[in-house]
């Protein structure tokens, strides 16, 4: 309860101080920030619908390019739930590799999108924001995202969705229809994904092929992995991996892979994925 | 022409380890990418250890998850493979490196040696796993049980965790091996095996579709993924 207490009061500290700190500083937190968004996103379908998902970067980056190539574009992100969710066709157990490898080959096509002679390996140049306004956005989302999903996961309506995931044959029996409850979950997470996604693009203001790349495609794993699966401990596992990352790297090339292949290998001892995969 | 023909035969062996590793060790094998890259750097060495330092990848792979089932193995794999790349980028320091390559020409094409040994070497390995499994030999029978049920294979007394050991060995080894060739005179960097895996992946993937002459249609669906491609 007291470990507890400590996540949530340093995760608040972290949210509040670069407000008072220098503009590298603040960028790094806004980073961070963006990238505790997308974790949250993931959580949400990993922990309330059971779907772990590897290759969450495809509504992230899709949305980032979106908003980078047009601006308007961004109200068509919520639509991207449609590049993911066909994938879980292939059941909770293959759907992690299904959406890894998808993600990885976005990754690849990323590298060709040519949009009136910009784009290809450079990207494309996104509306930049005040840095200032922008952390405060991306706080308020981050704030209302975890009321969204602690919201719906306690409501009548959450508790359905969570009887989808435990038993897909048994909740039918008992006559909840699936199909919408899943789509409808798949929808939430992958627009606040979508949500980080722009917000990432408008900190930067550029957009790369690397949006799809297994660094961003891993990372909430990751951070839900040191997190050990709860939202405000995952949290501070997004900002743990974003300032170990920018610290070591000069020391250790691209250090948070090392984060990573730690991660994923004592995951797979110590954690269960696809809770159920019976399905009607 | 001969240059896709050879790209076939390469991608088709690739795929046809990458079917085994799925069918009879129950893993869908993401180390392939980062294995693959591997035997290219370890060329810039000798391209004589690249099979020896895939095998040992093999086998630690086997050890490392043969307690688990399909989706934490291939989880670990994912882990392994990206330590892999770490390591490269940690133990090279500079991202991109260009290999040394022997040109040569065969019937008037100009070809890269190491690329033709490559798809020399994939043709043979092809045609010898096509004899075993158009001749049937016991062991293929017993590789088969494994690959239906291994519950069932090791109730009939089968050595199913041999197999598997054997077939990521081999599989690891051989992907080690092409990648330090067929990387020849390309600029590699630590993510370039991912495209060569999630290529041989998609043949894979496909050739899956028809079940039990899977083995057998690998060649065509490569030859028709390269062409399209």
């Amino acid at each position: 309860m007291l470990v507890s207490i400590a996540i949530r009061i340093l995760v608040l500290v972290l949210l509040i101080l670069p407000v008072f700190l220098d503009c590298y500083t603040k960028l790094l937190a806004a980073s961070a920030l963006t990238l505790a968004i997308f974790t949250v996103s993931w959580l949400y379908l990993e922990k309330d619908l059971g779907w772990a998902s590897l290759g969450h970067s495809i509504p992230f980056g899709v949305s980032a390019y979106l908003f980078a190539i047009n601006p308007l574009l961004l109200f068509f992100s919520p639509l991207t739930t449609f590049l993911l969710f066909p994938l879980s066709i292939f059941g909770k157990h293959t759907f992690p590799f299904a959406s890894f490898v998808f993600s990885v080959f976005l990754w690849y096509l990323a590298h060709h999108i040519v949009f009136e002679g910009k784009g290809g390996e450079e990207g494309f140049r996104a509306p930049s924001i005040n840095l200032d306004l922008i952390y405060l956005i991306s706080v308020t989302i981050l704030i209302l995202s975890c009321l969204l999903i602690w919201k719906i996961s306690n409501s009548y309506f959450g508790l359905k969705v969570k009887a989808v995931r435990d038993d897909e044959i048994a909740a039918k029996a008992i006559g909840i229809n699936s199909l919408p409850f899943k789509v409808f979950g798949f929808a939430i997470s992958c627009s606040l994904a979508s949500i980080a996604g722009i917000l990432h693009a408008a900190i930067f203001g550029h957009v790369s092929p690397g949006v799809f790349s297994p660094y961003f495609s891993l990372f909430p794993f990751v951070a839900a992995t040191i997190g050990q699966g709860k939202i405000w401990s995952s949290i501070l596992g997004s900002y743990t991996v974003v300032f170990l990352s920018w610290f070591l790297s000069p020391y250790v090339p691209e250090f948070h892979y090392a984060i990573y292949a730690v991660a994923l290998i004592l995951a797979s001892y110590t954690q269960s994925y696809a809770r159920s995969d019976r399905s009607v | 022409m001969i240059s896709l023909f050879f790209s076939a035969l390469i991608y088709a062996s690739l795929a046809l380890c990458v079917l085994l590793s799925y069918r009879v060790a129950k893993v869908v094998n993401l180390s392939f990418g980062s294995i693959f890259t591997l035997g290219g750097y370890l060329s810039v060495f000798s391209l004589f250890i690249t099979p020896i330092f895939g095998a040992w990848i093999g086998l630690l792979l086997h050890i490392g998850s043969k307690r688990m089932d399909a989706s934490k193995a291939t989880i670990f794999s994912l882990g392994i493979a990206i330590a892999i790349e770490e390591a490269l980028r940690i133990l090279f320091r500079v991202e991109n490196i260009l290999l040394d390559s022997r040109i040569f020409y065969f019937f008037g094409y100009k070809l890269v040696f190491e690329h033709f040994l490559a798809s020399m070497i994939s043709a043979t390995f092809l045609i010898l796993f096509l004899a075993f499994e158009l001749k049937k030999p016991f062991s293929r029978l017993k590789l088969k049980v494994i690959e239906e049920d291994i519950e069932n294979a090791e109730l009939y007394g089968i050595d199913a965790e041999k197999a598997r050991a054997i077939v990521l060995v081999i599989s690891s080894a051989f992907f080690c091996s092409i990648g330090g060739l067929y990387l020849s005179g390309r600029v590699i960097s630590p993510t370039i095996g991912w495209l060569y895996m999630i290529f041989s992946l998609f043949i894979a993937t496909i050739a899956n579709v028809f079940r039990e002459k899977a083995y057998i249609l690998l060649l065509p669906t490569s030859f028709g993924v390269c062409w399209l491609v």
